[in-house]
């Protein structure tokens, strides 16, 4: 859901920057958007889609339009989903909360 | 013709003890890499894979018969639902793992060139397979991944069947139905609240459209799966029994940690060996009896590997359970029938609770398991505590006679007339074409009367409005833009193509409970399995009907 919301956000912001653009001919939204996006698409944002499996014309699609909404979730996504020897013990604690053989 | 085994068996192979808890309703994002191959989990599932398919050829010959041919695996997709979709703090594994799925692959990959991945989930198929990940498992082995419900329907007569002897299948079913393509059943472990429990042969509910799905949803749901085994069968049965599933499947059920694949060439006698590993007496199982009476069954089968047993929380088609009056206080039942099922209404008060139960499981299979189902998914979502303690009638079938006056049972034993019904607390909800003598006391001006029978969705939709507030089974927000997607995109497919003269969906008539039936039939006909009977061509009427039967509600409910 936060994503989601999230993603609403930036797409509000977009939307605003355009207005201000064509309305009061001040592109500055716009700017700020591009270059924030662009640097966090060249610093992290491309490696982090990368990484997960993605195309790299969609990272860049990705990242430039939502930014930091887009790739955190990745990354936290592939933290969650790298699993040390550890993570595959059956515990006593998986074991009296499931039924089990 | 399906493959003709000179001896059948099951196997039944151990997976070693380990935490398989990671992953088993999504694959991960590094699925197809060396880390992914390399994870332990991954390893022993693959091994334990290969070790039961490679036992079960020793006893069957079975991979002689699949090399060269052409093949169609189908999962068993339901909802797809990651932890983070229920208030539960696990996944809920209501789908064929997609790890043991992508090990069965690699063993098929070996042997046969063209295998087709196909599924029909009655939901978002094209949604779920992506969100497990079954796209990717399809990309990796260059397969086709094909979504039953948007596929063109094809028709068949089943002369021998009881019930369902006109069916409709989609187009890809039609080959192994003639033999051209041999057809992998991959279902999971677990219960199920129409038909006690579903594995092999009930997992070919999935290849039904919309449609003919919701027709087959109820009281005669056994009959009719048992009626589908003259058309297809599957030539090889792979049970995921990795995690199993327990509780009241469709609705979220509870992961049980079971730690075996079970494999077959019958997939009837696989069946019923895995129900008895869950616990249950095959012998009760009703969907079993019928595949049994048909004589679909091998009693020559070899089981192979120890049949021990895990009792797994039973499916309850019910709302007179224990369980039930603890989770939903306030909902109460009022059940009547006339059928033939029903026992017959003799006093107006202390019937006991015997007479109740034999009341309610008169239309087993029907309303009360989509029911069911519904409280299910209530229980579990997030807004369960604002709707727990709401009071809520059901009202269920077409009232009990005695001395020409309608009476609906309630669970204190006692018998209320119309009247009586009206008078009670609460919201109402009758449900049924059946409970028509009831319409009036339906809550909302009377939109709580849910017509049709056996249309669950337009079941859930109502019970789920007259417990409001609720939130729908899928409440993970980041899935909903694909839920959507995916949603439009059936409708316009099947829309597009009903438009085309090809239609996905047989008409659908959802105001009795009578089954497509069959012409009379030249005498050479009666005596076969099947009898192609192909669609005659649509004129403009018939593909503005078609169209119709696309119907919204079905294609959008998630």
């Amino acid at each position: 859901m936060i994503q989601a919301l999230e993603y609403l956000g930036c797409g509000i912001l977009w939307v605003g920057s355009m207005i201000l653009t064509i309305v009061k001919k001040n592109p500055i939204g716009i700017i700020i958007l591009t270059l924030m996006h662009g640097t966090e698409c060249f610093l992290i944002g491309v490696k982090t889609g990368l990484e997960y499996g993605k195309k790299l014309p969609y990272c860049i699609v990705m990242c430039m339009t939502f930014g930091f909404t887009w790739w955190l979730p990745l990354k936290q996504q592939m933290a969650a989903e790298t699993f040390t020897e550890k993570d595959f013990e059956l515990t006593p604690e998986i074991l009296s909360k499931f039924n089990h053989r | 013709m399906p493959v003709k085994y000179e001896k059948n068996a099951v196997v039944i192979t151990p997976a070693p003890e380990m935490n398989y808890l990671h992953n088993y309703v999504q694959l991960p994002y590094d699925y197809g890499t060396a880390s992914y191959e390399a994870r332990p989990d991954v390893k022993a599932i693959k091994a334990t894979v290969r070790k039961s398919l490679d036992d079960l050829d020793k006893a069957t010959g079975w991979k002689a018969k699949f090399k060269g041919q052409k093949v169609l695996i189908k999962p068993n997709l339901v909802f797809v639902t990651p932890k983070s979709g229920y208030r539960y703090d696990y996944d809920i594994p209501q789908t064929t793992d997609p790890r043991v799925f992508d090990a069965t692959m690699e063993v098929l990959s070996e042997l046969c060139d063209d295998i087709v991945i196909g599924e029909g989930s009655g939901l978002v198929t094209w949604t779920y397979a992506k969100m497990a990940g079954y796209d990717r498992i399809a990309k990796k082995y260059g397969s086709k991944l094909i979504f039953f419900e948007e596929e063109s329907i094809d028709r068949y007569f089943c002369p021998k069947a009881e019930c369902g002897q006109e069916v409709y299948v989609p187009h890809c079913i039609s080959e192994v139905i003639k033999g051209e393509r041999l057809y992998v059943s991959h279902p999971k472990m677990k219960c199920n609240i129409y038909t006690g429990v579903t594995l092999g042969f009930k997992n070919a509910m999935g290849t039904f459209s919309c449609n003919m799905r919701y027709r087959n949803h109820t009281w005669q749901i056994d009959k009719k799966l048992s009626d589908l085994l003259y058309l297809f069968k599957p030539d090889l049965t792979v049970v995921d029994g990795i995690i199993g599933g327990e509780g009241n499947t469709p609705g979220p059920n509870d992961p049980v940690l079971m730690n075996r694949i079970v494999t077959g060439t019958n997939s009837v006698e696989v069946d019923r060996v895995v129900t008895e590993m869950m616990g249950f007496d095959p012998e009760k199982n009703k969907l079993l009896i019928e595949a049994g009476k048909r004589g679909f069954g091998d009693k020559n089968v070899e089981v192979i590997g120890e049949k021990d047993i895990l009792p797994f929380r039973p499916a309850e088609p019910t709302l007179l359970s224990e369980r039930f009056h603890k989770n939903w206080p306030g909902v109460k039942l009022y059940v009547g029938h006339t059928n033939s099922r029903a026992p017959k209404l003799e006093k107006l008060i202390g019937n006991d609770r015997a007479f109740v139960d034999a009341m309610e499981d008169a239309c087993r299979g029907g309303c009360i398991a989509s029911l069911g189902t519904t409280f299910e998914v209530m229980f579990a979502s997030y807004t369960y505590p604002l709707t727990k303690h709401r009071k809520l009638s059901v009202i269920v079938g077409n009232g009990a006679e005695k001395d020409g006056v309608k009476y609906w049972i309630g669970e204190d034993g006692k018998a209320y007339s119309l009247e009586d019904l009206k008078a009670l607390p609460g919201v109402k909800l009758v449900c049924g074409e059946c409970s028509s003598p009831a319409k009036d006391v339906a809550s909302l001006y009377g939109f709580l009367w849910i017509r049709g029978c056996g249309e669950v969705n337009n079941l859930a939709v109502r019970t789920a409005l007259s417990m409001m507030p609720t939130l729908p089974g899928q409440a993970d927000m980041k899935y909903l833009p694909l839920i959507g997607v995916g949603a439009l995109r059936k409708y316009a497919v099947k829309v597009t193509k009903a438009a085309m003269g090809k239609p996905t969906e047989p008409h659908f008539d959802a105001y009795d409970d009578g089954l497509y039936t069959i012409p009379e039939l030249a005498a050479q006909d009666l005596d076969v399995d099947w009898v192609e009977a192909p669609i005659p061509p649509l004129d403009k009427d018939a593909r503005i009907q078609a169209v119709k039967d696309v119907r919204l509600l079905a294609n959008f409910l998630f």
